[in-house]
């Protein structure tokens, strides 16, 4: 069967209506989309919208010359649409030479079913929660212009369509989140697509380069949000979060090298916890690395991780979008697990470092820290921290460059001014040159906490590099060398003091404005709290989040084909409960004239006379009149309303009320 | 095709082969019929002369708009997936989640639609037939966009809550006789257009079709032998008297002496030489040989003698029908030629 309606001219409210919605809804887009297919796109929408005021029809030739322009714009900038970006620009270009030709109501809806489509590619880029809020109200446009475009009249009602598109939105949200938390989740893509890598994700880099300027630690952007349900929240001092470890050097630069552990053997983990251990579970943004960050030392394991030998938690692929894991961490610790390939590379230098002062640096050292000819790591280290401190090194988020040959060389006696990386490196190589293992740990330091939602968020900025070194009797232990210069020397306002509050927060100080202070604090940290929940229970819900959940309501026993049947069953109850429960009202709800004489008969009822089924209204005010003639007109006037009411075309709400008002008023002896 | 399953799961051999009497009996039997009904998907016309469309009896299915609205929610699923895009994914089961609820409205656009069917004006043969039904909407909640089909020319009207409505639909009549409509369709795609629900239904209402009327040309094979041309040929008729004028009358018949004479407009009333004042269309008189042709051009005598207002009979094989005029006369005629076996 053929919907007449489709073929009809689309009016010039429903096009210009569908093309200004359209062109809202691919605005965000500007801020991704390379200019130039934007513009195509205003063009043709623009053309169009003139056209249409007008009451040209496109010719065909045009359109086609359209096509190819618009689509020779897209390649010309991206190549073929395969990938997230060139196949974006393709598909608002496809939505604008739709736009163009389209005359009727069926191409008014198709228009708008690609305006669905151009919703969902918003989430390739955007996932906080003001973008969501406005893509829900434009999907809620898009329905209620498709509903408006199904009506017969060319202005139909609407108000009455608003209701209908929320009454179909409403309806749909149970399903959609039954359905969202259980549809299985796959750890991998369906096939090989091209990475996302041309997105540039910030991250801190795997590598560590002595000199090199570091720009990633002024990004304010988040690494991750942890968050600890038991309220039990580390110390500032304790707020190290373990990235990846650093064994090789070229004397400039540190990397990670080959793995110091034969992947087919266990990991033998000799640890013994002396303190408190903290469960939190960890929001990661995408960083398109392998590695998952966790306070300090690991104690438990997500599942899907990989725990290395020097107890950091990786993954096999890089994250490319949001995950998030639960962990439990130990921060007080007896860490002994070493191997030989550690204790080897755990001392190797690169050739040219050790410069003759620095030798001489180092045997004065060494000196220094044996006692009764035993030579104490612990006491070294210490050593080497007073050094830094009692010396004048600055930290700066500027250094000057080091050229020399020797990088640690120069830093150490020359220029005295550096950041993390400077410093950890240096403290590790003056470890080594000591003949103690040592390494570089790359991770986060800090973080704001947020007591409201009993989190700590870590920023880009945060990044942080330090040291540990081993002692036989003590196991590895974490050495901070930039926390070691004396605090007057911080040149930046990064605050390095492991206090909790970050850069950027507005501090009022003055009594009067101490509330609107307090007032801003608080509105900051319910709005994190808001982002968190939404990032751990939207936007981060993944593979291993669905795994937790689907065990703590029992169904983890499920094969995932079985779980979607399960979903979609359940939905499909969902959406019919929900949509009876909308509808129940209406059945109830009768027709107001019926409803009326209904409270009629009650009344003849209470005199003695009761209709009978299948009696019509008037057989029945017939037999009434014969027992109260003294009412006959009164009857007459009722029966008569009522049976045009009921019976009649048109709806009558006077008559009603009418009806209303002589039901009352009738009185029987 | 309901009831043709019907039939081939009845025709049993042993019914077939040994009791063809009693088989046929139980076919037209209660029992039988009552089946029949409700197997039948079709909504009938119930004791109260109305119909009901219930909830058994509308079908529903998506539309190509429809699949493709499904294919982009597959297409949308595959993206969030391979993208692993979460909000994607709510987007995707937010769509569906729609349509679904889009399709509970689209059955719910037709569920309990009250139809009682109308009368038809009869037409002449070639002219179309006018079906009217009254449409009510029982409930307090818009019904729109509904579509109501018979023959080829499909009407689509919205229904506001508690409202009824008079619609009509057109047949195009090839024959003459009773018309019986062919089956109606109501249907819906409102909402969003994905889903198509639709009901049959069978109203009772004939529509009589008289038979086509000759071109007045051809009335020279009646009328040569008859009445010919009156208005010319007045010579040919004898004076029966004066009667009052009524509309329409010629205005040379008008008697313009009595007029002036202050008697009032009267009209001179003339009739065929002979025993009779009245015309007599014979069927054996009509020069034409198909019985169809015929049929046309007694019904245009008919026509052009009522519109003269002259009394005439018809006389018909098996059908005799006394001398008259009038509105009610011309309707017996017409009824008679287009029922003619």
């Amino acid at each position: 069967m053929k919907n007449q309606l489709d073929n009809v001219n689309a009016s010039t409210r429903q096009v210009v209506r569908a093309a200004l919605l359209l062109a809202l809804i691919v605005a965000p887009h500007s801020l991704n989309i390379h200019h130039t297919t934007l513009l195509a796109f205003t063009f043709i929408v623009a053309w169009k919208l003139f056209s249409q005021w007008h009451r040209w029809m496109a010719h065909r030739w045009l359109a086609v010359v359209l096509a190819i322009i618009g689509f020779s714009i897209s390649i010309w900038q991206y190549g073929p649409p395969i990938g997230r970006d060139p196949g974006v620009s393709f598909l608002i270009i496809l939505l604008a030479l739709k736009m163009l030709e389209s005359r009727t109501r069926r191409d008014v809806r198709m228009v708008l079913l690609l305006g669905y489509f151009i919703v969902i590619t918003h989430f390739l880029y955007f996932n906080g929660l003001p973008m969501v809020a406005f893509l829900f109200v434009m999907v809620f446009a898009l329905t209620w212009s498709m509903i408006q475009s199904g009506h017969v009249a060319a202005r139909p009602h609407i108000k009455s369509d608003i209701r209908l598109a929320a009454k179909l939105l409403v309806q749909a949200i149970p399903f959609a989140l039954l359905l969202f938390f259980l549809f299985p989740r796959f750890s991998g893509a369906l096939w090989l697509l091209q990475s996302r890598s041309d997105q540039g994700t910030t991250g801190m880099s795997e590598t560590l380069t002595m000199g090199a300027i570091a720009d990633l630690v002024e990004s304010d952007e988040i690494a991750f949000t942890a968050t600890f349900p038991d309220q039990l929240v580390p110390p500032a001092s304790a707020r190290y979060w373990r990235g990846a470890v650093l064994w090789d050097t070229d004397g400039r630069k540190w990397i990670k090298g080959p793995p110091t552990h034969a992947f087919n053997q266990p990991v033998r983990i000799n640890l013994i916890n002396t303190g408190d251990s903290y469960q939190h579970e960890i929001a990661l943004q995408p960083n398109d690395k392998n590695w998952l960050f966790a306070l300090d030392i690991p104690v438990s394991q997500p599942p899907g991780s990989i725990l290395s030998p020097e107890l950091y938690l990786y993954q096999n692929s890089p994250s490319r979008s949001p995950a998030s894991y639960t962990i439990t961490s130990s921060s007080q610790y007896l860490n002994k697990t070493i191997n030989p390939a550690q204790r080897r590379r755990g001392v190797n230098l690169a050739p040219d470092t050790l410069t003759p002062r620095l030798a001489q640096f180092v045997s004065t050292q060494v000196a220094a820290s044996t006692i009764n000819q035993k030579f104490d790591p612990i006491r070294y280290a210490l050593g080497i921290l007073t050094y830094f401190n009692q010396n004048p090194f600055v930290y700066s988020l500027r250094p000057p460059r080091l050229l020399s040959d020797s990088p640690v060389d120069e830093f150490m006696f020359s220029t005295k001014t550096g950041f993390c990386e400077h410093y950890a490196s240096s403290f590790v190589t003056l470890m080594r040159a000591a003949n103690i293992p040592a390494r570089i740990v790359l991770g986060y330091l800090g973080g704001e906490h947020n007591p409201i939602a009993s989190q700590i968020v870590v920023r880009q900025s945060d990044a942080h590099a330090w040291a540990e070194f081993w002692s036989e009797e003590r196991g590895w232990i974490r050495a901070d060398p930039t926390a070691a210069i004396a605090p007057e020397r911080i040149e930046n306002p990064i605050d390095y003091s492991l206090s909790t509050g970050s850069a950027g927060a507005v501090i009022f100080d003055s009594g009067e404005t101490a509330f609107f202070g307090k007032l801003l604090q608080q509105t900051r940290w319910y709005s994190a709290y808001a982002a968190q929940q939404w990032q751990r229970w939207f936007v981060g819900f993944d593979y291993r989040r669905q795994q937790s959940l689907l065990k703590n309501i029992g169904l983890d026993t499920f094969n995932p084909q079985a779980l979607v049947a399960l979903a979609f069953l359940a939905g499909l109850v969902i959406l019919t409960g929900s949509a009876f429960l909308f509808y129940r009202g209406d059945q109830n709800r009768q027709d107001p004239a019926t409803r009326l004489y209904a409270r009629y008969c009650k009344k003849l009822e209470k005199q003695g006379v009761t209709r009978k089924q299948a009696e019509g209204p008037v057989d029945f005010y017939t037999r009434c009149a014969a027992l109260f003639p003294r009412e006959k007109s009164k009857l007459q006037t009722i029966t008569g309303l009522y049976v045009r009411l009921r019976y009649g075309c048109e709806q009558d709400m006077n008559g009603v009320k009418q009806l209303k008002h002589q039901i009352r008023a009738l009185r029987l002896p | 095709m309901h009831r043709q399953i019907f039939w081939t799961t009845l025709r049993f051999p042993s019914l077939q082969a040994h009791k063809p009497r009693r088989r046929q009996r139980l076919l037209n039997g209660r029992l039988i019929n009552s089946l029949r009904q409700s197997f039948s998907r079709t909504a009938q016309v119930d004791a109260a002369g109305e119909i009901t469309i219930t909830p058994k009896q509308i079908y529903i299915l998506p539309t190509r708009f429809g699949t493709g609205f499904a294919l982009m929610i597959v297409a949308m699923l595959i993206g969030s997936n391979n993208y692993g895009i979460n909000l994607g994914f709510m987007l995707t089961f937010l769509l569906s989640g729609m349509g679904l609820s889009a399709m509970i409205q689209t059955w719910r656009n037709l569920v309990h639609l009250e139809i009682t069917p109308g009368h038809a004006e009869p037409v002449y043969c070639g002219e179309m037939a006018e079906f009217f039904v009254y449409v009510h909407n029982r409930r307090p909640d818009n019904r729109s966009a509904l579509q109501l089909k018979v023959g080829e020319n499909p009407v689509a009207f919205d229904l506001a809550g508690n409202q009824g409505l008079r619609v009509s639909c057109q047949i195009h009549t090839a024959k003459r006789g009773l018309l019986s409509p062919p089956r109606w369709t109501v249907c819906s795609y409102f909402p969003l257009g994905l889903f198509c629900s639709w009901a049959y239904f069978n109203t009772m209402t004939k529509c009589l079709v008289y038979p086509k009327p000759a071109a007045d040309s051809s009335l020279d094979a009646l009328f040569r032998r008859q009445i010919g041309d009156d208005r010319k040929n007045d010579d040919n008729l004898d004076f029966q008297g004066h009667r009052k004028y009524r509309p329409g009358d010629a205005p040379h018949r008008i008697d313009w002496k009595a007029l002036a004479r202050g008697r009032g407009c009267l009209v001179k009333h003339f009739a065929k030489n002979g025993d009779d004042n009245a015309v007599w269309l014979e069927w054996f008189d009509v020069m034409a040989d198909d019985v169809e042709q015929k049929l046309s051009i007694l019904c245009r005598a008919v026509i052009e003698l009522s519109r003269f207002d002259s009394p005439f009979g018809l006389s018909l094989p098996g059908t005799r029908i006394a001398p008259d005029c009038g509105p009610e006369h011309k309707k017996t005629c017409l009824t008679a030629l287009a029922i003619f076996k």
